[in-house]
């Protein structure tokens, strides 16, 4: 009897797991042999000393050794925290306030969310070449205002930290549409009768915003501050095209350096071994990151 | 309601759209199992034309050709390919322009796959690498079977298309750097000549005097010189003024840096003697636009901008070979030329047509001349077709001292690492000493790492 | 009727001045692609004075079979964006909402394939997309963009704040697993799979590197790839590239403004409240 039950119990176990694979199985199916596939054979490469379309040889460690005492390494390590401590809390906060004006029902809601999310649609060249037209020195548009207000150049794209400020504005010009996206869809969620029977009890809006909105965002603030800290440590386009990871490395990230480490100097292997560096950080980065906001909550 | 159903009918699109993929991608697979690797890497639905085993009907090897030319360079490659294939009886050629800052990237990733291109562009200076790691087909038993004599290159171009005393490459260019004037100022200032040209004088000294006098007499606002201060520029104008100065980037055989040295150090003293004067503003983005904005009155670039400078509406300018700073003459220089990535997939037949056409584009470069580049056949650029082209004879002459890097591997490296270096100084992060001293360990480890 | 309160005011300034403010780059783009050949864009005066003509537009619809590009990016973003939709929904459904064996691994496992760069895999996937002879397909080009995880994450978000008793209703009135999905899920995940959509379809029309290398005929470019041949290197003539930029992303924005509205379906009801 009771190993009749113990079967039938198994029998659904499987069915269950059944199901939810063919669920699963559609994205799997592309993530495993497009993704993943690539993933585990980049971390095998790393263990090589391998060249691109060049010789390949079998090397142990010796490119995690080497990445331990390459200055270059921790430098752009170094620069890439630096920008996701600098723009994650910016890009987030920024993507809220947007999401707000937008969910607060002004007349011309449609025109200003637009005019918001309409940088994001344009690709990385478009964006860095009209960026840099604007922090350009002699003829740029920011340079043209500072002179009128009598300062005088600022060069704004070959000064350090100032470099990083340039970098910044053009990151959540570009790419805070999508938190505001993300926001609204989360806003969205939050059923009006709340707020309703929140103002009848003479909540004012402040009061509304940090005991209900927040709150009930938690999720989604958590999502857009785990996704925007993820695009922020991949940081490479804006600070390559627009101040060539420079002055001297002083904007190179560390996606900056794989691709010159893999692409123009050739070195696939040692690439792979910084790229798997590169993932251990993010990944830590993002646990603790978790971690923190998980426990908030109790 | 009603938008319940938009959102059905688009789930059932995208089930059927995604069904219809995911069978797509199932079967692609299974092909390369069943059939051998001599399949050639054709693209997709072409598979019926592969010229070479079986002329297809109307008789032509079809060969590809990629490069990285964009704007006008790639506007005139096409109209010569256009015209090659319109009377080649035996060839045709497809041909791609790719993204210029990535073309290395894509080719090397083909050639590593066997799907490179029968034909590419490549530049002079990286054929050295490539050879080492036998991405390229020597091209010399091809060459006796079309009677090419290379003699008819110019003598640099015939240096630079061998490895080891084995040709790979066909250059089609020398192209190299130019100082552009703005005609009527330069009119205004009372400097120009009366056949229309601008001579700068020979000499350091008589360099900065000529530039001062520009420099005190424009009007608040305006440059005399323009030049963008990062990327390529500051490199081109470095390796021109080293090698005016004597120097090079390394010795004979390659194995040592020689950047740590007094010539390097004057070479790069007189860029920030530049920028200090204020004859070259530093931190400048957009060097081409600061001339073609009548901000500068003259600017720094290569032969490559006379198209659009040509084709700027209410422009008068007239280009020049760059200065000389000293007696020796030189000016950095590259060559686009025309190699054969290995793949094993290629036939004999296709080898035969990228002869041909080969042959054909490097006679016909005064075409090629009209986007600024010199010719790479001595007769060519002693033709009336090319001596008609406005500015080109004038600074053509400059091809004969141009310089270019030294045959060695490792020279994407070295303009990565010059690119950073010189940007930092001109943006007066760090003197000229510190910049030596770091030129010389960067490239000396880069050195090393192909040589060990 | 109300007065309308000083704080609204601010609220009014600060939201248009903004909106302006973000317009801004963008409109001069526009602008820019109407300039005749070789006019410095950077130069503000030079760009909204003098002539204004089309001619751009001739230049690139001749050079370049840019309605092709249009349509391959169109094609495959459409195509990248349902599947992923699709798939991410399926599989986040499957994480949030039912029972199986390495769940918690799998999802750690998506989640981490996010925070590899594209510029890492890039090789490897080259490799791998030519031993199956996918480099210059379609299909070639659509699958490395179904496989981003990103979708999961944020479907997987919004099931999991769906309440419980939603399903479990649906499981007393007899609906299985998938139906539970069909007539559950999706209808209340409107707005999570238009932001789903929308970044995809973004991403897939901007993606650059992976169709840069797999690539290699001119009649399956995709307008990033196929563009730059408008940027001269080393050079500053802008208003080609602007202009192509602009027929770039004119798609994209109408794409943006069909989406949005799943997104913003609260404020229409609102506004007829209010």
């Amino acid at each position: 009897m009771q190993m009749a039950m113990g079967k039938e119990k198994r029998q659904r176990a499987i069915k269950k797991n059944l199901v939810a694979w063919c669920f699963l199985l559609p994205f799997l199916y592309f993530f495993v042999n497009f993704l993943l596939y690539p993933i585990l054979k980049g971390i095998h490469l790393s263990l090589y000393d391998s060249t691109l379309g060049g010789s390949q040889s079998f090397a142990r460690l010796s490119n995690y050794i080497a990445m331990f005492q390459d200055k270059n390494f921790w430098n752009s390590m170094f620069n890439t925290l630096f920008f996701v401590v600098i723009s994650t809390p910016t890009i987030v906060l920024v993507g809220f306030i947007f999401a707000m004006f937008i969910n607060s029902k002004l007349k011309g809601t449609i025109f200003i969310r637009a005019c918001l999310f309409s940088p994001y649609v344009l690709s990385m060249s478009v964006v860095t070449g009209l960026w840099i037209f604007i922090f350009q020195p002699y003829t740029g548009l920011v340079t043209q205002m500072t002179a009128k207000l009598g300062v005088g150049e600022m060069y704004w794209l070959n000064t350090k930290w100032l470099v990083w400020l340039a970098i910044l504005i053009t990151t959540v010009w570009w790419t805070v549409g999508f938190n505001m996206v993300l926001f609204l869809a989360g806003l969205q969620d939050i059923p009006d009768e709340i707020y309703e029977a929140a103002r009848i009890d003479g909540a004012n809006s402040r009061q509304i915003l940090f005991r209900i909105t927040i709150p009930m965002l938690k999720d989604t603030i958590t999502l857009v501050i785990l996704l925007q800290t993820i695009a922020s440590f991949k940081l490479f386009g804006q600070t390559y095209l627009m101040a060539g990871g420079g002055p001297g490395t002083h904007t190179k990230t560390i996606v900056h350096y794989i691709y010159e480490t893999g692409f123009t100097n050739r070195k696939m292997g040692y690439a792979a071994a910084l790229s798997f560096a590169f993932f251990v950080v993010v990944f830590l980065v993002t646990l603790l990151q978790n971690k923190l906001l998980g426990s908030k909550e109790e | 309601m009603r938008k319940k159903g938009l959102w059905k009918k688009l789930t059932a699109l995208g089930l059927a759209a995604s069904m219809v993929l995911a069978m797509g991608a199932c079967g692609k697979k299974e092909t390369p199992a069943e059939t051998p690797a001599e399949t050639p890497a054709t693209s997709e639905g072409e598979t019926a034309s592969e010229g070479s085993e079986a002329p297809a009907s109307e008789g032509k090897t079809k060969i590809t050709f990629w490069s990285p030319f964009s704007g006008g360079d790639g506007d005139i490659m096409t109209a010569m390919v256009d015209e090659f294939n319109a009377q080649s009886e035996t060839t045709e050629v497809e041909f791609m322009i790719f993204k210029s800052e990535e073309y290395y990237t894509k080719l090397l990733a083909a050639i590593t796959s066997d799907s490179a291109p029968t034909l590419a562009i490549s530049h002079a200076t990286r054929i050295k690498e490539y050879v080492t790691d036998g991405l390229l087909e020597p091209l010399d038993e091809l060459a006796t079977t079309t009677n090419v004599d290379w003699t008819e290159f110019t003598e640099t171009l015939q240096q630079v298309s061998q490895v080891d005393g084995t040709h790979y490459c066909m250059p089609l260019d020398t192209h190299l750097l130019l100082m552009h004037f703005n005609v009527d100022d330069f009119e205004k200032l009372g400097l120009l000549e009366a056949d229309g040209t601008v001579q700068v004088p020979r000499g350091e000294e008589e360099f900065f005097k000529f530039f001062e006098g520009i420099r005190d007499q424009l009007d608040a606002g305006r440059m005399p010189l323009s030049g963008t201060s990062m990327n390529g520029l500051p490199m081109y104008l470095w390796y021109t003024l080293l090698t005016q100065y004597g120097g090079d980037v390394c010795d004979a055989d390659g194995t040592t840096a020689t950047l740590d040295t007094e010539e390097n150090k004057k070479a790069l003293s007189v860029i920030m003697r530049m920028v200090d004067e204020e004859i070259w503003p530093k931190n400048q983005k957009n060097g081409a636009e600061l001339f073609t904005g009548n901000i500068a009155v003259a600017t720094i670039n290569g032969d490559w901008a006379v198209p659009t400078f040509e084709g700027t509406d209410g422009l008068n300018f007239v280009s020049m070979p760059f200065p000389q700073f000293t007696d020796k003459d030189s000016v950095y220089a590259d060559s686009h030329t025309m190699v054969l990535p290995v793949n094993k997939n290629k036939t004999d037949a296709e080898r035969a047509s990228a002869m041909e056409f080969m042959t054909w584009m490097t006679n016909h470069t005064e075409m090629w001349a009209q986007a600024g580049h010199i010719p790479s056949k001595t007769a060519v650029i002693e033709s009336d077709a090319f001596k008609n082209l406005p500015y080109r004879s004038l600074y053509a002459e400059s091809a004969k001292y141009a310089k270019t890097y030294p045959q060695i591997c490792g020279v994407a490296g070295l303009t990565e690492m010059s690119y950073r270096e010189l940007a930092a100084m001109i943006a007066g992060e760090q003197d000229v000493d510190t910049t030596a001293a770091n030129m010389q360990k960067e490239f000396q480890e880069i050195l090393d790492s192909y040589n060990k | 009727m109300q007065r309308i309160k000083p704080g609204r005011v601010v609220l009014y300034v600060v939201a248009y001045a903004t909106a302006l403010l973000w317009l801004f780059p963008v409109l001069w783009m526009i602008v820019s692609s109407f300039k005749p050949y070789g006019t410095p864009v950077s130069i503000l005066e030079k760009v909204v004075t003098g002539v204004f003509t089309l001619e751009n537009y001739g230049t690139i619809a001749e050079k370049a079979p840019i309605f092709r590009w249009t349509f391959n990016s169109l094609f495959v973003a459409v195509i990248v964006t349902f599947g992923t939709i699709l798939f991410t929904s399926m599989a986040a459904y499957a994480i949030s909402k039912l029972d199986f064996k390495w769940k918690k691994g799998i999802f750690l496992l998506i989640t981490a394939g996010m925070m590899v760069p594209i510029e890492s895999i890039i090789i490897p996937l080259y490799q791998n997309m030519a031993d199956r002879q996918l480099l210059n397909t379609y299909v070639g080009l659509m699958c490395p963009s179904l496989a981003a995880p990103i979708g999961v994450l944020i479907m997987k978000r919004f099931y999991d704040s769906l309440p419980k008793d939603l399903f479990e209703a649906a499981v007393l009135d007899g609906a299985n697993a998938f139906q539970r999905w069909v007539h559950v899920c999706l209808p209340m995940s409107k707005s999570s799979m238009a932001a789903v959509g929308i970044f995809t379809f973004t991403n897939s029309w901007n993606n650059f590197l992976w169709p840069f290398l797999s690539i290699t005929s001119e009649k399956m470019m995709t307008l990033p790839v196929g563009i730059p041949q408008f940027q001269g290197a080393n050079l500053s003539e802008f208003t080609l590239p602007m202009t192509a930029s602009v027929v770039a992303s004119v798609p994209a924005i109408l794409v943006f403004l069909i989406f949005q509205k799943q997104i913003i379906k609260g404020i229409a009801m609102t506004g007829i409240k209010g």
